[in-house]
């Protein structure tokens, strides 16, 4: 931020400050130092525990580029139990970026999420991730509007990362094997070109293996950018079925090989 | 030799010499990197507040036909605070712009060369008259108020590239090299007097070059024809000045380095924000305006890369 650190400190201080003063000492005070950060509790915390956790990171470029899809990338490292991991955008409230529910029954300490985002503003992103006892753990970052130097902004409207070659929506994907029997799997959601501005939202996207058993839903918010490229590290390495669901109840889907069989 | 093409957005006030206001955003002073010659370098940052703007190198050569002036800096108050320099060095008239290319901070300060030939390859100036309101508006928004008065002024000489890239000023004989890599069209200026190279965004010089409208085999072939111009100094488009072929490799091994590390990340599957927190070798990171241009480059470029492992 290009705040200097001492007025950042003096922020958080007078914030704290304030927060005993109308007693609500109990809502952390936000290192992110966002004025949403009241309503944000508000809107999704209200009387739930809350820490903020270095073991929950949040990766997303340091400034928002002009018609581009901003990149986003949460890592949950050394958590236990993991039940739902929920991504915010204060500056896009009310309202989550996107809900992740991994598969609760792996005992998966490790966790990775990459999506793309349509962000206009500088806004702090955060990704609030809930464990069996109740707990949300959140980490997060700003990123900044004030993006560019050189060649900012974009000379020509990018072509959405999806932009499709054929006339029916479909679903690019592949795996690829990670340590330890997981593998990451990327897909995206093409939407036919002509059809883009009147594409229906998409409601649910489902990941499940070959004995049927549910790995991952993803539950997209207003600002998701369905065509970009979305990222899970699952635990297994099983081939992988993608059940999309879209507003109008239309249903896409495809399965992913076994990712030991894709290893070159 | 020129073809001519007239289109001008933006009506500019009528032409005044010596801004008053000008000094209060933009000191510049200068500096003279050989006979006739003189650079004015930009802060080796992204835009701000701060530095209104003005991140990249422009320049001017003093030749007795009149001043050559070589890009025009992010707003009108930067170009009339190159006019004001310019003046308190001689008492002759600009008599030609060179825009390289179509980057916010090299072309937004035409509107302070009201009257002068405003010179540039034809997808410069093609990019201006589409985009450059776009461009213009998106720096009001990262410099405010030092930008104001700037209008977009495409330019209305287009530079012919199959007529002779020779032109006489004086005993000052300027090479016109057309290259593209960095952006769609880079001009490059060598003066074959004086052996300086003007070398637009082509080269840059411990500042970690801006790829978001990058064609890396495209940038590497208009590295050669920089390194075989014979020239003898050369000025980046940001970075300080060289007399060696040291900002010209280190450009060139970047932008190596960077395609392979994209090319890397995407066969392994990494997600575009996990890449970009890959850290970066010490060469690398110790450029200016690291890691954020790092992460633009992943920003920009990867989407294709990662989208093409998919099937
Ligand atoms: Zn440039």
């Amino acid at each position: 931020m290009r705040a200097g650190t001492g007025l950042l400190w003096l922020c958080l201080f007078g914030y704290a400050l304030g927060a005993q003063a109308a007693g609500t000492a109990s809502i952390p005070a936000d290192p992110l130092d966002s004025s949403r950060w009241r309503y944000i509790v508000a809107e999704h915390f209200r009387d739930a525990r809350l820490m903020f956790d270095e073991r929950v990171q949040v990766r997303a470029p340091d400034a928002v580029e002009d018609g581009r899809a901003t990149p986003v990338f949460v890592r949950i490292s050394g958590l236990d139990d993991v039940r739902r991991i929920r991504v915010l955008a204060d500056a896009v409230a009310p309202g989550a970026v996107l809900d992740y529910f991994p598969d609760s029954g792996a005992a998966a300490r490790d966790l990775s999420l990459g999506f793309g985002l349509r962000l206009a503003q500088a806004t702090p992103l955060r990704a609030a991730v809930l464990t069996g006892d109740g707990v949300w753990h959140i980490g997060g970052r700003w990123i900044d509007a004030q993006g560019g130097g050189c060649a900012a902004p974009s000379m020509t409207l990018p072509e959405s990362a999806g932009a499709g070659k054929g006339l029916a929506p479909g679903i690019e994907a592949r795996a690829w094997p990670r340590p330890a029997g997981y593998q990451r799997l990327k897909f995206r959601i093409q939407a036919p070109a002509s059809a883009r501005e009147s594409w229906p939202a998409i409601t649910q996207i489902t990941i499940s293996d070959s004995a049927g058993r549910l790995r991952a839903r993803l539950v997209p918010g207003k600002t998701l950018d369905p065509t970009a490229v979305f990222t899970l590290d699952i635990a297994s390495r099983e081939p992988l079925h993608i059940d999309v669901r879209d507003a109008r109840g239309q249903r896409y889907e495809r399965g992913v090989g076994s990712a030991a069989r894709a290893l070159p | 030799m020129w073809a001519r093409c007239i289109v001008v957005l933006c009506l500019w006030l009528p032409c005044a010499v010596a801004p008053a206001f000008a000094d209060g955003y933009y000191d510049l002073a200068p500096q003279r990197i050989a006979p006739d010659t003189y650079v004015f370098l930009g802060a080796l940052e992204a835009f701000d507040f701060d530095n209104h703007g003005a991140v990249a190198n422009s320049g001017f050569i003093v030749t007795e036909q009149g001043v050559v002036v070589i890009d025009t800096g992010p707003s009108r108050l930067y170009g009339e605070a190159m006019r004001a320099a310019i003046a308190r060095v001689t008492e002759r008239p600009v008599v030609r712009v060179y825009i390289t290319h179509a980057h916010a901070d090299h072309f937004l300060g035409n509107n302070a060369f009201a009257g002068v030939p405003i010179a540039a390859l034809p997808a410069t100036a093609q990019t201006i008259r589409s985009a450059g309101e776009a461009m213009a508006r998106h720096l009001y928004d990262r410099v405010g108020a030092a930008m104001r008065g700037t209008s977009v002024v495409v330019p209305d000489e287009i530079i012919d590239r199959r007529a002779d890239p020779l032109v006489d000023y004086g005993d000052h004989r300027l090479e016109l090299i057309a290259t593209a890599g960095h952006s769609p069209a880079d001009l490059m200026i060598l003066d074959r007097r004086t052996g300086v190279l003007f070398a637009g965004d082509v080269v840059f010089h411990d500042r970690a070059p801006a790829t978001p409208h990058g064609d890396f085999a495209g940038w590497q072939r208009a590295l050669t024809t920089a390194a075989d111009s014979g020239f003898r100094i050369v000025v980046p488009g940001h970075g300080p000045v060289a007399e060696n072929d040291t900002p010209l490799e280190q450009t060139g091994a970047y932008l190596r380095w960077l395609a392979e590390r994209l090319r890397a990340g995407a066969a392994r599957g990494d997600s575009a924000a996990e890449l970009m927190f890959e850290p970066l070798p010490p060469r690398w990171a110790a450029l200016a305006v690291q890691p954020a241009e790092y992460r633009r480059s992943v920003t920009y470029l990867y989407p294709a890369l990662e989208g093409a492992t998919l099937k």
